[in-house]
């Protein structure tokens, strides 16, 4: 029995009373439960101001001397229903220092840079350019995120992704387990050694083994998080590493890219190798002729095997030669995983639509419009590469009239002649170094390496603009590798609602109970609010994120919508998952190494005074090519999530969002919070950390419903503390459209 | 927070040896440093001249090939927990007339 059978059998019931996909899932009923109560939202007040008057007033900076504005990262816009974007990763990007200390040292970033490719030209859409910064009063060269991409539903997204990171710029940056240097994992020896180290063993990766350790940070591909899209070939496909090249430019792979891009439009994502422009397959895995005539017979993919470092020389012995791990899945129908330089990433952003049974006419679930983001994906150097910066929202929008973003804007325009506007906050924590690969001695912990601040759009504690009263969106990322955040007001006087969670707008219901509520903001959440500006001008701040200021002048008097009449329409594909159509149960289990109670590293804790935990799912590591849960497409399941640790691990999973069914944290209640009616979506919840209690742990946990529909494939579920992810806190997920048995029973 | 340092391996055309830059370095204690070897003509594998420090590196970084990735060594940590500036002095296992210094401030 293979491991991924023996999963099943100790982790999933079915119910064989609920059909089989094939014949369920047509349109939810409109029964309704007896919900929750809900609170009332304040009164409103109706008045209106002159655009014009506004604008006057606009221009006025209330930013104190000495403080930053925010910046707005500019945006990447579809047009004609397409988002087209080059998209390049590169380095050197650095910030003076975050912390005093000894040198004038840089760090030395990776970053995003991208532009329209639909018109490249057009200097609004390019992003970053050290002119926009200097010019926000910002140092050149600091490090931003990404440019914001926005398309809308039913788009197709066409994005040419290029690597172009300089690897002599950044440390482990070459994978030195392909380089025959290490076992694989990057290594970090410490001098001098402590006198109680043992002695077989290095600093880092001290018990970490390969692939579920830091290693390889140079390769990277790209996650669109949040997207309900195919998880495969030129989806939001993470298990591909994209090698970086100097030796691919846009000119290269233009012509080629836009070849696939009109096949992708026309007949959908590419299925197999063969789908892809030839010159593209000949550029990766030859015969390929470069414009100064070098010739290149088995591609780049050849190249890099023949002039890779290795050990002491250069190119990569048998075994460890890609072209011909490429070569082998192609021939076995597969997508190759190794790509050098260059990748098309193409796919649609699918628009629900129905019938007039209700019956869904197209995807069972379509793309949630709303507020998400994209950042590197790469298993080994996830958190570096998003410690670095490599992140970037991505709104997807409902312009229509009932839409999320086209009724927001109506309902203010409409009735109070206010023109919404939209400010987007991508929350960083930005470093160079991993810091399970340093040392500090701090209080005694040798490891501790202090809190790593929150940067917004690139700054620590940017000032916000409102004028008196102003209501503004405020689109929330949290792109921090490991930090939690909390909304939270200096005054009372400011007033918000939430509209949508994850990228997945609220129900009505929800939106009015939303009122200024406690939200924590883990790893990768995204949360949109309604945020109003108190009536007394001032200095204001949300907490440990951005100053707000607020102007002098005529108050605003604007108010939230109040009714389900002035609120977007919840889609139909996002109406409740009902307990009845749920097929199968899980049960999945965030854990650490059999015996630990803590996380907390202490030198006397002898005899691995250094190890840091090693996290787990259902008591084991990610490992390649094993598929931990094994999914029936369009199936109806619940999960129950346990943390059987004492820290928070935000659960994420790809392509589908979830709705949150139960949550039980041992440490504030002794029962669960159950949710029985519109419940609400995310696509990542922190599993409540466990109770200790003796030397035993209460396990906290939450309970999801979810729908694996539309889309087959593989992909993944992890914690979104980055770390944790890279070593080995991830499982691999597959959806098939059918269940093969290898087995005849005659 | 710690920071991670690089220390760049180049050679002035025509010089019989190549030269560690910055040296020296002056770093935290707890900061990490790695070697770029940006020589076309040599590979190069620093080490500590100290008896009483770790090995470094496994394998010397190999030579730049112009065209091809910029080969780098694995970072190094460096602790320093007396009062005093530690001086570490380090040379070329291959070439030991290249010599470069790291100075580690105390742990404030």
């Amino acid at each position: 029995m293979s491991k991924t059978e023996d999963a099943e059998v100790q982790s999933v019931v079915i119910d064989e009373s609920v059909p089989a996909p094939d014949t369920q899932l047509s349109k939810p009923t409109r029964r309704e439960f007896l919900g929750q109560s809900l609170a009332a939202t304040s009164a409103i007040a109706l008045a209106g101001m002159l655009p014009t008057e506004f604008l006057r007033a606009a221009a006025q900076s209330c930013v104190p001397a000495g403080g930053k504005k925010l910046i707005e990262i500019k945006q990447i816009k579809s047009s004609g229903k397409k988002l087209q974007a080059v998209l390049k990763l590169r380095g050197e990007r650095g910030l003076e220092r975050i912390v005093s200390g000894p040198t004038d040292k840089r760090l030395l970033l990776r970053f995003f840079e991208g532009y329209n490719a639909a018109n490249p030209a057009d200097a609004s859409q390019q992003w970053p350019s050290n002119k926009d910064l200097v010019g926000n009063d910002v140092p050149a060269n600091a490090p931003v995120p990404g440019p914001t991409f926005r398309a809308n539903v039913g788009d197709t997204i066409q994005i040419t992704f290029l690597n172009q990171v300089k690897v002599g710029h950044f440390s482990n940056s070459l994978d030195k387990g392909e380089r025959g240097e290490t076992p694989g994992c990057d290594e970090t020896p410490l001098d001098p050694k402590p006198p109680n180290f043992p002695p077989d063993k290095k600093w880092y990766p001290y018990e970490d083994t390969f692939p579920n350790c830091f290693h390889g940070s140079s390769t990277t591909n790209i996650h669109y998080h949040g997207t309900h899209v195919t998880p495969s070939t030129t989806g939001d496909n993470v298990l591909i590493f994209i090698r970086p090249s100097e030796k691919v430019v846009e000119n290269d792979v233009e012509a080629l890219f836009r070849e696939l891009f009109q096949h992708c439009d026309t007949h959908g994502e590419p299925k197999k190798w063969e789908d892809l422009p030839e010159g593209f397959r000949n550029l990766q895995m030859g015969p390929y002729r470069d414009s100064a005539g070098k010739s290149y017979p088995k591609g780049l993919i050849g190249d890099y095997d023949d002039n890779a470092p290795y050990q002491d020389g250069r190119g990569l012995p048998e075994g460890k030669r890609l072209w011909p791990i490429n070569k082998a899945a192609i021939d076995q129908g597969l997508w190759p995983q190794y790509f050098i330089g260059a990748y098309p990433y193409c796919y649609k952003l699918p628009e629900y639509k129905e019938d007039a049974q209700g019956n869904p006419t197209g995807v069972r679930m379509g793309q949630a419009p709303g507020t998400h983001w994209y950042h590197a994906h790469k298993h080994g150097s996830t958190a570096i590469n998003v410690f670095n910066g490599l992140v970037g929202a991505f709104i997807i929008a409902d312009d229509t009239a009932e839409g999320y973003d086209g009724k927001l804007r109506s309902f203010y325009r409409n009735k109070f002649g206010h023109e919404l506007k939209e400010t987007v906050l991508v929350v960083q924590q930005i470093t160079d170094t991993i810091n399970l690969m340093s040392i500090r001695l701090v209080g005694g912990n040798p490891r501790s390496p202090g809190a790593i601040p929150f940067f917004v759009n690139g700054q620590s504690m940017p000032w916000v603009e409102m004028r008196p009263g102003e209501v503004q969106l405020w689109r929330m990322v949290n792109a921090a590798p490991q930090g939690f955040t909390e909304i939270g007001f200096s005054s009372p006087d400011f007033t918000y609602r939430q509209t949508a969670q994850d990228g997945v707008q609220f129900k009505f219901a929800n939106f009015q109970k939303s009122v200024n509520p406690k939200i924590t903001i883990a790893p990768s959440n995204r949360v949109d609010l309604l945020v109003k500006a108190p009536t007394t001008p001032g200095n204001y701040e949300m907490e440990g994120l951005v100053n707000i200021c607020v102007k002098s002048g005529t108050p605003l008097t604007l108010g939230f919508p109040e009714t389900e009449a002035e609120f977007p329409k919840f889609p139909d594909f996002l109406k409740d998952i009902r307990a009845d159509k749920v097929r199968i149960w899980r049960k999945i289990e965030y854990g650490w190494e059999e015996g630990r109670t803590r996380n907390r590293r202490n030198p006397a804790n002898a005899p691995r005074p250094y190890a840091p935990p090693q996290f787990t799912i259902d008591d084991r590591q990610f490992e390649d090519g094993v598929v931990d849960q094994l999914m029936l497409l369009n199936d109806t399941e619940e999960w129950t999530i346990y943390n059987k640790t004492t820290l928070a691990h935000p659960f994420h999973i790809h392509v589908n969002p979830f709705q949150l069914v139960e949550v039980f944290a041992p440490a504030d209640s002794a029962t669960p919070v159950k949710f029985e009616k519109d419940m609400i979506w995310h696509d990542a919840f922190a599993i409540p950390a466990g109770k200790l209690d003796g030397d035993k742990i209460i396990p906290g946990h939450f309970k999801m419903r979810t729908r694996f529909v539309d889309f087959t494939g593989m992909y993944v579920q992890h914690c979104h503390i980055l770390a944790h992810e890279d070593r080995g806190m991830m499982q691999l997920l597959e959806v098939r459209d059918k269940v093969r048995t290898p087995f005849k029973h005659h | 927070m710690p920071e991670t340092v690089p220390v760049d391996i180049s050679r002035t055309p025509g010089a019989p040896l190549a030269e560690f830059d910055p040296s020296p370095l002056t770093i935290a204690s707890g900061d990490l440093v790695f070697w770029v070897n940006d020589d076309e003509e040599d590979s190069h594998k620093p080490q500590s001249i100290d008896p009483q420090s770790n090995t470094w590196m496994d394998f010397p970084i190999p030579r730049r090939i112009p065209g091809e990735p910029v080969a780098s060594s694995n970072t190094v940590v460096f602790l320093n927990t007396t009062a005093a500036v530690r001086v570490v002095q380090y040379a070329c296992e291959l070439h030991p007339g290249e010599t470069g210094t790291i100075m580690v401030e105390p742990q404030t």
